[in-house]
C-alpha cells in the first residue's frame, strides 16, 4: 500500500518537473521569437481553450460539409386522372432549396474560418480582445443559424396544419435525418463556443485586479 | 437619471488616475443599454402577443370557392412560442440587471463578482436571443416568401397585418440580441482593462 501510494506521487512529481521544464523551454522559445516586437511575454497558451476551439473548428466543418453534400432524389407518383397511369416524377431535395439551410452552411463556414484564424493567433497577447469579440459574434451567428435550421427542420418534420404547410420528411427521410444530424453537431459546436467564451471571461476575471 | 449622469461624470473624471475606484471603468452606457434592451424586448413582446388576424381563406377540401374565416395566431408556430418565451425571460433579465448595474454605479456593491456574473449572463442571454431570432426570422421568411420546393405557400399576402407584427417582432428581437452582444463586449472590455494598468 505504502509503495503503491509513493509510486504515483513520485511519477507525478517527475512528470510535473518534466512538464514545467518543458514549459519553461517553450516559453523561452516564444519570448525569444517575440522579442523582436519588444512586447511583454507571450500569453500563456490555454490548452483547454485550444482544445475547445479545435472541437468548434471540427464540428462546424463537419456540420457544414454534411449539410452541403446533403441531397436526396426520390421518385414520387402523381395521379393526374383516374383513367391515366400515374406519372413518375423525380423530385430532389437539397440544402440550397431552403434559405435557412443556406444561412446555416454560410454561418458554419464563417465560424470555421474564424476558429482557424483564432487558433493561428492564440499566442499573441494583443489578440485577446479581437478574438473575444469575434467569439461573441461567432456565437450569435452560430446560434441564430442553428435556430433557423432547426425551425426549418421541425417544419419539415411536423408541418404546420394552421397554414397548411405539409410535412416533407415522410418523402425525404434520409435528407431530413442528415440535416438534423448537421443541426445537432452545429448545436454542440455552439455550446462549446459558449463554454469557451465563458472560460475566456473567467480567465480575464481571474487575472484582473478585481479578483 | 441624475445619479447616472453624475456617476458617469465622476467615472470620466477619475479615468486618468491609474488605480480606479470601485465603480470606475463602468460607465453609464451599460445602464442605458440595459434600459434600451428592456424597452426593445417589451415592445417586441407586445407586438408579438397582439399578432392575431382572422382572414377569409379558400378551403380546398370542401370546395375551392368556399371561404372560411381562419385565425392566425402566434401560438400556431413553435418558433414564435419560443421567441415569446425568450423575449419574456430577456425582458425580466434586463430589468433585474439594470437595477443591479445601477447599484454597481452607485458603488454600494463590490464590482468584482457582479461585473463577472453580468458578462457571463449577457453572453448566455445573447445566445438565447440569437437562436430565438434565427428561428422566428426563419418562419417569418417562409411566411413572406414561401418555399416552392416544399410547396409551402406564402401566407403574408393573406395575413398582412399578422405578418407585419411577426416581422417587426423578429426585427426587434434582432436589435435586442445585438444590444446583448454589445453589452457583453462592453463589460468584458471593462473587465479586461483591469488586467493591465
Amino acid at each position: 500500500m505504502e509503495t503503491s501510494r509513493v509510486k504515483p506521487g513520485f511519477n507525478g512529481v517527475a512528470s510535473s518537473l518534466d512538464g514545467s521544464s518543458r514549459r519553461a523551454g517553450y516559453m523561452g522559445g516564444i519570448s525569444a521569437a517575440d522579442r523582436g516586437g519588444g512586447n511583454k511575454a507571450a500569453a500563456p497558451v490555454d490548452s483547454c481553450g485550444v482544445a475547445l476551439r479545435v472541437f468548434v473548428l471540427a464540428a462546424t466543418l463537419v456540420a457544414g460539409v454534411v449539410m452541403g453534400v446533403d441531397r436526396q432524389t426520390r421518385t414520387i407518383q402523381i395521379t393526374l386522372a383516374d383513367t391515366l397511369p400515374p406519372l413518375q416524377v423525380p423530385v430532389t431535395a437539397k440544402w440550397s432549396y431552403s434559405s435557412a439551410f443556406v444561412y446555416f452552411v454560410v454561418a458554419n463556414a464563417m465560424v470555421c474560418l474564424f476558429s482557424a484564424a483564432a487558433l493561428a493567433t492564440c499566442r499573441r497577447r494583443g489578440a485577446v480582445v479581437p478574438v473575444m469579440v469575434g467569439d461573441l459574434l461567432a456565437l450569435a451567428l452560430l446560434f441564430s443559424a442553428v435556430g433557423a435550421a432547426a425551425e426549418f427542420g421541425i417544419l419539415g418534420e411536423r408541418g404546420n396544419s394552421h397554414v397548411r404547410w405539409a410535412k416533407v420528411c415522410n418523402v425525404y427521410g434520409s435528407f431530413c435525418e442528415r440535416a438534423m444530424a448537421a443541426v445537432i453537431v452545429s448545436l454542440l459546436a455552439a455550446f462549446t463556443n459558449l463554454v469557451m467564451l465563458m472560460l475566456t471571461i473567467l480567465t480575464i476575471h481571474k487575472s484582473s485586479s478585481y479578483y | 437619471m441624475a445619479t447616472v449622469s453624475t456617476e458617469d461624470g465622476k467615472a470620466a473624471a477619475a479615468e486618468p488616475a491609474p488605480p480606479r475606484p470601485a465603480g470606475g471603468g463602468f460607465s453609464g452606457a451599460d445602464v442605458a443599454l440595459r434600459a434600451l434592451l428592456f424597452a426593445v424586448t417589451l415592445a417586441a413582446l407586445v407586438v408579438l402577443a397582439t399578432a392575431k388576424q382572422t382572414a377569409l381563406v379558400p378551403y380546398p377540401p370542401l370546395a375551392p370557392q368556399v371561404l372560411l374565416p381562419v385565425p392566425a395566431k402566434f401560438k400556431d408556430s413553435p418558433a414564435l412560442i419560443y421567441l415569446l418565451v425568450a423575449l419574456c425571460v430577456t425582458c425580466l433579465y434586463s430589468l433585474l440587471t439594470a437595477l443591479s448595474s445601477l447599484r454597481l454605479l452607485a458603488g454600494s456593491v463590490s464590482a468584482a463578482k457582479t461585473l463577472f456574473l453580468l458578462v457571463l449572463l449577457d453572453v448566455f442571454y445573447a445566445a438565447v436571443m440569437a437562436s430565438a431570432t434565427g428561428a422566428a426570422g426563419g418562419v417569418a421568411w417562409i411566411g413572406l416568401k414561401g418555399n416552392s420546393h416544399t410547396q409551402w405557400n406564402k401566407i403574408c399576402n393573406v395575413y398582412g397585418k399578422f405578418c407585419r407584427h411577426i416581422g417587426s417582432s423578429a426585427f426587434l428581437a434582432l436589435v435586442a440580441s445585438i444590444i446583448l452582444v454589445l453589452l457583453a463586449i462592453l463589460n468584458a472590455y471593462s473587465l479586461y482593462r483591469r488586467t493591465h494598468y
